[in-house]
């Protein structure tokens, strides 16, 4: 691994003098002297894990449905599985976003099967049940009558919506605890570097049609870890950094890595690099070709112009990838995009890719951009596939090893710690800072100890 | 050459295509592609998956001949661990038809069937293929390779780490 000390954060001195949390489940082993942290495997194993997470992770966090841009006109809709529910999400007609659970009010049937559309209604099959875009029961399709003229006078009947539905920057979660607390207190300091990503076009993003969908046999937070464990990246992508270093100007800058890794408070996470994979945003490589090399310093100079010299080139050239806690990830790099892994069980996994991109993008730069994301990303990528067979490896060797803990220790002692929180660390990216910040979180959540209501 | 006797020379090409495939002689493979050949991957679930370009929407592979090289070296190493050892690979072609041939380029379809066994798990790919050939000689060689997936979803094993 290239040196890249004279960068690292320095340790202080602050084992075990400031007083950090021990675990608080069963389910992880914290040893702040000797600077070890381990998770026990049946997270990834135990259905009953599986349940309380369900209960307590996925019934209570914020969890991303979809971007502004997917329902872009009037009446469109689409529907997703989110935490264990269908949901339709959809665009009223006067613009309204919303979402519903996908399901007839009637006797409970699936309402809509259809992925994605443009509809004036919903309309059950069963008993023709008609709801419209504001999720009111319109029509009952009773020739013979047999209702009351009041039968649904209380609105009980109409389509249930999500408990809260709440967007940033175009970025609508949903949460089924009606007493939850607001979106952007949850987000908090993972903002800014949504900002980043955000403020990458005066249009705002969009995100690009053909998501790459895929079903996994691995356990949903191996997924997660996964996405900000940078450790890994030469290691495991070998074969994609030497595929990398034919289309960059420097073959040694591909193979540089530096940068930070964290948490960012409430079990958000990221790392953040200089790393040279080339970026459709503002950073060419010989690979993008000519023609798109005067686009590209255009949109830098645009960048320097709006942001000044150090925002503009943060945006421009570090890298970046972050987890919204729990599950959804937002990769800024080859590319953007946007993931989610949605559990179905503790050994299978939806796994969602969805490309973003500046909204009037010149289509040379879409391209480009598109292009230079297949390089690495999604199930036909030069990286991808060796991370779902990794995944799959770990389920087949958690399942029948006697290895119970599992190390999450790698650079423990270097790791600077705000306010006494694990959860807002920082240290060197090739670290597990990001994880342990992810993990911390996990922990208090199924301890009980993080309501995340309201006070 | 009457119209059967083109018939039977695309598909004794197709034929030859899939055993270098199956038999994971990759280079060989590679060199069946013009300078500027292409190999594509459109989106699951995607209306027109036979002419709509990347850019209107993400492909799942949208190989120039670099990436086709690429992907071929890469796929050819022991590191490549999606395919390391290599899993055993069946390619089934079906219904070929040829859609337009001007006597340079020729147009055709066809059915698939791809089975990829691996550590007791057989996955199936299936869809229908476009090749666009340029004759020469007594044979083709490959301008465009689309393989458009039917599958609705990726699963159980999730990824396409195999050259369709």
């Amino acid at each position: 691994m290239p040196g890249n000390t004279e960068r690292a954060p320095t340790a202080k001195a602050q084992h075990p003098a400031r007083a950090l949390h021990g675990a608080l489940t069963d389910f992880i082993r914290i040893d702040d002297a000797n600077g070890r942290f381990e998770i026990n495997k049946r997270v990834f194993t135990d259905p009953a894990v599986f349940e309380k997470e369900r209960a307590l992770i996925f019934n209570k966090c914020w969890l991303y449905l979809g971007h502004e841009s997917e329902i872009r006109n009037p009446k469109d809709f689409l529907t997703r599985n989110i935490g264990g529910r269908s949901l339709i999400f959809n665009r009223d007609r006067n613009s309204k976003v919303h979402a519903f659970e996908n399901v007839c009010t009637h006797r409970g049937t699936s309402l809509e099967v259809r992925t994605h559309d443009n509809a004036n209604v919903f309309t059950c099959p069963y008993h023709g049940w008609v709801f419209d875009g504001e999720g009111v029961l319109r029509d009952q399709s009773s020739p013979a009558g047999g209702y009351d003229e009041g039968f649904n006078a209380d609105g009980r009947y109409n389509l249930m919506p999500v408990a809260r539905l709440e967007n940033y920057r175009g970025l609508y979660f949903v949460n089924f605890n009606p007493k939850a607390v607001d979106l952007v207190t949850y987000l908090g300091k993972s903002r800014e570097y949504l900002d980043l990503i955000f403020d990458q076009s005066e249009d705002g993003l969009e995100v690009v049609g053909g998501s790459q969908h895929l079903v996994n046999g691995g356990n949903w937070k191996v997924l997660t870890d996964n996405l900000v464990d940078a450790y890994h990246g030469n290691i495991l992508h070998s074969t994609y950094f030497e595929f990398l270093t034919s289309r960059t100007l420097d073959p040694k800058t591909a193979a540089t890595f530096l940068g930070f890794g964290g948490g960012l408070g409430h079990g958000h996470n990221y790392w953040e690099s200089t790393f040279a994979v080339g970026r459709p945003i503002a950073h060419w490589i010989p690979a993008f070709g000519e023609a798109a090399k005067p686009l590209i310093e255009a949109k830098k100079k645009e960048l320097m112009a709006r942001f000044g010299d150090e925002r503009g080139e943060r945006i421009a050239k570090t890298s970046r990838n972050m987890t919204i806690f729990p599950n959804m990830m937002i990769v800024d790099n080859v590319s953007i995009s946007i993931r989610t892994m949605y559990p179905e069980s503790e050994d299978r996994v939806h796994m969602n890719i969805w490309a973003m991109a500046p909204k009037n993008e010149p289509d040379l730069l879409r391209r480009v951009r598109l292009d230079n994301h297949l390089t690495f990303t999604g199930p036909a990528g030069f990286a991808h596939p060796d991370d779902y067979e990794i995944f799959e490896r770990m389920r087949e060797g958690n399942k029948t090893s006697t290895l119970e803990w599992q190390d999450y220790s790698k650079g423990m002692k270097a790791e600077e710690i705000e306010d006494g929180d694990r959860r807002k660390s920082r240290s060197d990216f090739l670290n597990e800072s990001q994880q342990r910040a992810w993990w911390t979180q996990w922990d208090r959540i199924i301890a009980g100890a993080e309501t995340l209501e309201q006070e | 050459m009457s119209s059967d006797a083109m018939l039977r020379k695309v598909e004794r090409f197709l034929f030859d295509e899939a055993d270098l495939l199956d038999n994971w002689k990759l280079k060989e493979w590679e060199a069946l592609f013009v300078a500027d050949g292409h190999y594509y991957i459109p989106p699951l679930n995607t209306e027109n998956a036979d002419t709509i370009e990347q850019g209107e929407v993400l492909f799942l592979a949208h190989d120039d001949h670099r990436m086709i090289t690429g992907r071929v070296e890469r796929m050819l190493k022991k590191t490549a661990h999606v395919e390391s050892p290599h899993s055993n690979i069946l390619h089934m072609i079906t219904n070929i038809c040829i859609l337009e041939d001007d006597g340079k380029v020729l147009r055709c379809r066809s059915n698939f069937m791809v089975y990829r066994a691996r550590r007791g798990q057989i996955t199936n790919y299936m869809g229908r293929y476009f090749h666009t050939l340029a004759h020469e000689g007594e044979s083709f060689r490959i301008k465009e390779k689309r393989a458009c997936l039917s599958n609705d979803l990726l699963q159980p094993q999730g990824s396409i780490g195999i050259i369709l």
